[in-house]
């Protein structure tokens, strides 16, 4: 159950991460397209949402400390 | 190091009569940024700006043209030759204009006409042929044939034979072959009075389509299209023969012509920035306070005491240009791609410079990895004396050397744990094994820690300097609230990396709560109560530090599978084995191509998010204005 905890931990947050990546990448697009000069801001906003992945990870580093 | 340029505004003041000269000496010094100026009406561009921008559009028109037809000519450096780029003075709009009269542009302009009107006809003749070629053998035309009959034409989709055998019984009929990979066509002459009948029972073997409109035979139609094509190719060899020899006469002095007028353009407009009255002219802009002397003696030079130089005082917030050792200015684009510091901001150059190569290393952390970067940084580099790629390879040199600092750490080289298998590595902290990987997870905390820690210091810092105390203050507390934090955690939590950040524990209980406490409450009273909020994000911010170990963990995944594919030299000895030598071999090579690929993308783009978004929203807030030169050079 620990193990299937930890996958559920990365791939949900993965999963979350995505949805709200394609949206910003979507975006982004249209706003470089637009707009000179903007791509580090588009960066920083389709970078933002990395976070919830990487908190996943460590959820998932806890856990399977404990299998081990 | 930390700072930008100091500048100084100017304001430049001289008569109307004298606007050519002052344009000319300012271009000439090059090194000043050109505002609007405020003082007397809003100026014009030059009336040379039209006969420029006319000229400079043709010839832009033909350097098109020739590159279009591989014709492209550079300007040839130097002082002499007919590609040599000269520098034109405002003054001598006549000379400028000689020399465009001097390149026969009639000539090229007859030559890429007649090309152009050849390549049209010839398009037509093509699709012409193409319509005709199923005919090419019939001697029959439309206008041909008797009143009584009519001719079709189907595209046969079912057995041709069998169409052909169905369309003799209402008339004469032929099957055509279309050519290339085109259909067969049927073609039917019908009595009219029959016409329904046969459309309507051919209609199920094929489609029916349109007749090429002629007014002969098709054959002979077909034949003189032919003829056509063929002359008109060699009218436009002929034409393209005159364009190269234009091209080899008069296309390196077009090109270097081109760049004189695009400088003189620049000069040209530059008045529409002067404030102008009927007799005045002024022109203000951004200088860098160490070259100020140099503008006074190179326009006292050009106009002696009829030009006035005045240091204005304004509120206006100067243009940022940086100012960092070279070994650094390659991170200078990495700043400016985020957003350049306003005047008195902290320049974050040198700290990234530091910070960037050692997240690198410690993601990527192959020491054969490494080697090849270097070499590619270097060989960048070398090729690229500026510009955008000079950049890149500096930036990868200095990360290429960090990641063969841990590389050693790691005691990783492409992957394994020798050097191809004669020298044995041995980790200081292995990623393989659990008590390096929990190391290392430390390690990415601590980081993160520490990062956070220099940018808050920063903040501090920036805040002392604009002399916002409160703001200062704010971010002292924060300063608080992650030492409390950390050393509370360390002092009273067994996880993972606590053990590692056992020097926090000097912050003793209660001190650690208190410090926290006291933070918290900094920030209440400096930022508002509504920035305690941002409690969660500052945690979120360290834990992202981890990402570190995760994209490192991952590489290293990677690097070890290529590894194990099994590829040693005794393999040779036999035919099977020297075959299965070379296709290993290739699966290597290939691996770890793309490994190192995905560790360059990925821990570069990622050390730049950890410093886009959680290091630099502690201090940075970036908007200043590009320090604009008048001249690149």
């Amino acid at each position: 159950m620990t193990a299937l905890g930890a996958g559920l931990a990365v791939g949900l947050a993965a999963l979350g991460t995505a949805m709200a990546q394609s949206s910003i990448g979507a975006a982004g697009m249209g706003l470089m397209a637009e707009k000179d000069g903007r791509e580090g801001q588009v960066l920083i906003m389709l970078a933002l949402p990395e976070t919830i992945v990487i908190l996943g990870f460590v959820i998932a580093f806890f856990l399977v400390g404990k299998i081990v | 190091m930390f700072e930008v340029e100091p500048m100084a505004k100017i304001l430049v003041l001289c008569a109307r009569k004298d606007l050519d000269a002052a344009v000319d000496s300012l271009y000439e010094f090059g090194a000043i940024h050109v505002t609007r100026s405020t003082t007397f009406h809003a100026g014009a561009p030059s009336a040379r700006l039209e006969p420029v921008s006319r000229m400079l559009v043709k010839l832009r028109a033909v350097e098109s043209a020739l590159a279009g037809e591989g014709l492209a000519a550079k300007p040839e450096g130097g002082a002499g030759g007919s590609g040599a780029r000269h520098e034109h003075s405002m003054s001598n709009g006549a000379a400028v204009e000689k020399e465009f009269e001097a390149l026969g542009l009639g000539e090229f302009d007859a030559a890429a006409k007649r090309k152009q009107e050849l390549e049209g006809r010839l398009n037509e003749l093509r699709s012409r042929e193409k319509e005709l070629m199923p005919f090419k053998a019939v001697k029959l035309g439309v206008l041909l044939l008797p009143q009584s009959l009519e001719l079709a034409v189907f595209d046969v989709v079912t057995d041709g034979q069998k169409a052909l055998g169905k369309a003799r019984e209402f008339g004469e009929a032929a099957l055509l072959q279309g050519g290339g990979r085109q259909q067969p066509k049927l073609l039917v002459a019908w009595d009219k009075g029959n016409a329904e009948k046969a459309r309507s029972a051919l209609g199920r073997l094929g489609k029916e389509a349109s007749l090429p409109q002629s007014v002969k035979a098709f054959d002979e139609d077909y034949a003189e299209t032919v003829e056509g094509i063929s002359a008109s190719e060699r009218e436009l060899a002929q034409a393209r023969r005159r364009l190269r020899e234009y091209s080899a006469k008069h296309g390196a002095r077009v090109a270097a012509l081109r760049g004189e007028l695009e400088v003189l353009f620049k000069k040209a407009d530059l008045p529409a920035k002067f404030g102008q009255s009927e007799l005045s002219a002024s022109a203000e802009g951004w200088v860098e306070r160490k070259r100020l002397h140099d503008l006074e003696k190179a326009l006292s030079d050009r106009l002696d005491d009829r030009i006035l130089i005045e240091h204005m005082h304004t509120a206006e917030m100067p243009p940022s240009k940086l100012k960092n050792l070279a070994a650094v200015r390659p991170f200078e684009f990495m700043v400016g791609f985020f957003s350049l510091p306003r005047y008195k901001e902290i320049d974050p150059t040198f700290v990234t410079a530091l910070t960037f190569p050692l997240f690198f290393g410690m993601i990527l952390g192959d020491l054969g990895y490494g080697l090849v970067l270097l070499l590619m940084g270097l060989a960048l580099a070398l090729k690229f004396r500026k510009g955008f790629l000079n950049n890149v390879g500096g930036m990868l040199v200095l990360s290429a050397i960090s990641t063969m600092i841990f590389g050693w750490v790691y005691a990783e080289f492409f992957g394994a744990e020798s050097v191809f298998g004669m020298v044995e590595l041995h980790p200081m902290l292995s990623r393989i094994e659990e008590e390096g990987i929990n190391a290392l997870f430390a390690l990415s905390i601590l980081v993160g820690f520490a990062h956070l820690t220099l940018g808050f210091i920063l903040g501090v810092w920036q805040g002392f300097r604009e002399k916002h105390l409160k703001h200062a203050y704010a971010k002292l507390s924060w300063i608080f609230v992650l030492f409390g934090l950390t050393a509370f955690i360390a002092n009273s939590m067994n996880l993972i990396f606590t053990h590692y950040l056992g020097f926090l524990k000097i912050i003793s209980p209660p001190f650690d709560a208190g410090m926290f406490i006291l933070g918290m409450a900094g920030v209440a009273y400096f930022e508002g109560v509504v920035q305690l909020l941002e409690l969660p994000s500052l945690v979120a911010n360290i834990l992202s530090y981890l990402r570190i170990m995760a994209l490192g963990l991952s590489g290293v995944a990677l690097a070890g599978i290529i590894a194990g594919i099994p590829l040693e030299l005794s393999q040779l000895a036999t035919v099977g084995g020297f075959v299965s030598f070379v296709l290993f071999g290739l699966l290597v090579i290939v691996g770890h191509a793309v490994a190192i690929v995905l560790g360059l993308i990925e821990a570069g783009i990622q050390s730049l998010r950890l410093h886009y978004v959680e290091f630099y929203s502690k201090f940075y807030k970036g908007g200043g204005v590009q320090f604009v030169t008048l001249r690149e050079d």
